[in-house]
């Protein structure tokens, strides 16, 4: 079927992730007594942040997620002539055998983030077979609840189209949509 | 890399095979789990799940979720890492009758995480454990630094009240216009009973300068006497709650980001550019806020606050052009276009009818 890639090292995008300052048109002080902004002057800041600490003016958010959350993250453009493409962030792939179901969900950098298989005790306990059709649809609930769990909310899925008609992922793809509000693209 | 946690019960992989096909001998005799898995009505409880998912899978499950979001990396340095060996249970009232959880980076407002949360993992009588929250992104003045929100140490068990408030709970404070910022609960298992004299900031503490932390410095102080255990974190991004906490709580300004986003890679501007329709030639060149405002001014112009939000007309290619200016009906084509991109809502003028999203 399609080449199937090797596990990457998470790539570190050196992305312009710094914020500028705009410093916000009210102070508390003044707007109780006054009853009115205070416009904002060198004079003022200095004075009010004495005590306090001074933002600096570029701010740089170190949380290696927020980018992508925030829609600013550079996404892998090039392959757009390959299928399935690598422009997303984070990746939902359905793995199916006659044993067992796996949900997986991918970072473009390669990481497996979050997973979910009937091989698990847990799962397994609960279920009747790893790989019917109420399996698949229970793995998709269960991934849609870590996903979140694990704060991620928008997923790309791509799926064969072939593959698509079968009710086991049609199904379980269905399930997580229903589950949870994640977007599904 | 440098484990610095608890080890972790070793897993008996001839047990687990053993369980398995305990499991799958079970299920195939269970009549009933097989009708409801033949009619589609199974459903798999999500809760007993979580309670039985205990030991290395949960661990692993919960560290990998942490290096995703780096959160070793920027609490600990690049070289280290634990195993989440003790399962933290973290709720904040939502309110009588709902919490907000916390697991593993899921979304939180700030306005959910008022007061402190209740906490639950399981402890033995005679254990001393600690409990931090720190915020490794939202330090307003250094990059590297953190800000604690909450620090509860030599506490007996499991029971927070009985340990000692070394720094009072501050609602998580994500600054506006800088996305998602991460909010660490890190347990440590204490050796022994701590002082912690050095670490105790005044009560209540509203100096953000005072709150400044370095979980790094922290444990490399305390490191013989203590041992990360567990860990969970969310991440939060603003809301007005936190702009009341600046004015009032910590009675300063509050700062406002806009993204700095990488310059485009557009030519450079010439005087005669060749073949290049000049009005979207010109505007390639203008400061998008100032595109940004015009729009914004059409979207205030013809309406009054007391007649709701714009709406797109059901078919914007119908009205006539000659309606416009009587006197000059032929209009030339690039100002046809723009008009009915006006009209359509299109591309920049998109913001005349939706609501532009906040930062």
């Amino acid at each position: 079927m399609f080449a199937k890639t090797r596990g990457m090292t998470a790539q570190t995008v050196t992305v312009q992730t710094t914020f500028c300052l705009r410093i916000a048109c009210y102070s508390a002080s003044v707007a109780a007594a006054t009853g009115k902004e205070a416009t904002t002057s060198r004079g003022a800041d200095e004075e009010s942040c004495v005590q306090q600490e001074v933002p600096s003016a570029e701010f740089i958010n170190r949380n290696p997620r927020n980018l992508e959350q925030l829609g600013h993250a550079v996404r892998d453009k090039g392959w757009y002539m390959q299928w399935p493409r690598r422009n997303y962030y984070h990746r939902l792939r359905f793995k199916r055998n006659s044993h067992r179901t796996t949900a997986e969900v991918v970072h473009y950098g390669g990481r497996v983030v979050v997973t979910a298989s009937t091989s698990e005790p847990a799962i397994m306990n609960q279920l009747y077979s790893g790989s019917d059709v109420a399996a698949a649809a229970n793995i998709g609930s269960i991934i849609a609840q870590r996903c979140l769990q694990a704060g991620i909310v928008q997923l790309d899925f791509t799926v064969d189209a072939d593959q698509f008609k079968t009710e086991r992922v049609s199904m379980s793809a269905v399930h997580v949509c229903e589950r949870s509000r994640l977007a599904l693209f | 890399m440098v484990n610095i946690g608890l080890p972790l019960p070793k897993e008996n992989k001839e047990k687990l095979k053993e369980l398995k096909k305990a499991i799958i001998d079970g299920r195939r005799a269970n009549h009933l789990l097989e009708q409801a898995a033949r009619h589609r009505t199974l459903k798999v409880d999500i809760d007993q799940l979580e309670n039985d998912m205990k030991g290395s899978a949960f661990s692993k499950h919960v560290r990998t979720s942490a290096e995703h979001y780096g959160v070793y990396k920027d609490l600990f340095g690049p070289h280290a890492y634990f195993n989440p060996a003790v399962a933290l249970s973290i709720a904040f009232d939502y309110d009588d009758d709902a919490v907000s959880h916390v697991f593993n980076g899921n979304m939180l407002k700030p306005a959910e995480c008022v007061s402190a949360p209740h906490i639950h993992y399981e402890a033995e009588k005679d254990t001393l454990w600690s409990i931090v929250l720190t915020a490794p992104d939202s330090h307003l003045a250094d990059n590297k630094a953190e800000y604690l929100h909450w620090f509860v140490g030599n506490i007996e068990g499991s029971t927070i009240d009985t340990g000692e408030l070394l720094c009072d709970f501050l609602q998580p404070l994500p600054l506006r216009g800088t996305g998602w910022h991460r909010y660490v609960f890190v347990l440590y298992k204490q050796e022994r009973r701590i002082d912690f004299a050095s670490e105790k900031r005044t009560q209540p503490c509203k100096s953000l300068k005072e709150r400044t932390f370095h979980t790094y410095d922290f444990y490399k102080r305390y490191e013989d006497d203590i041992t990360p255990a567990g860990i969970g974190f969310f991440q939060a991004d603003w809301d007005s709650s936190v702009s009341d906490i600046f004015h009032k709580t910590l009675d300063m300004k509050e700062p406002v980001y806009e993204f700095d986003s990488p310059p485009l890679h557009i030519a450079i501007q010439r005087q005669v550019p060749h073949k290049q329709p000049f009005n979207l030639y010109l505007d390639r060149y203008r400061d998008p806020k100032d595109i940004a405002k015009e729009v914004l001014t059409k979207r205030f112009s013809d309406r009054s606050p007391f007649s709701g939000e714009p709406r797109r007309r059901q078919f914007p290619g119908i009205m006539p052009w000659s309606s416009l200016n009587d006197r000059d009906p032929l209009l030339p084509s690039w100002r046809k276009a723009q008009i009915q991109k006006e009209r359509d809502g299109r591309q920049r003028y998109r913001h005349i009818y939706e609501n532009r999203p906040g930062p």
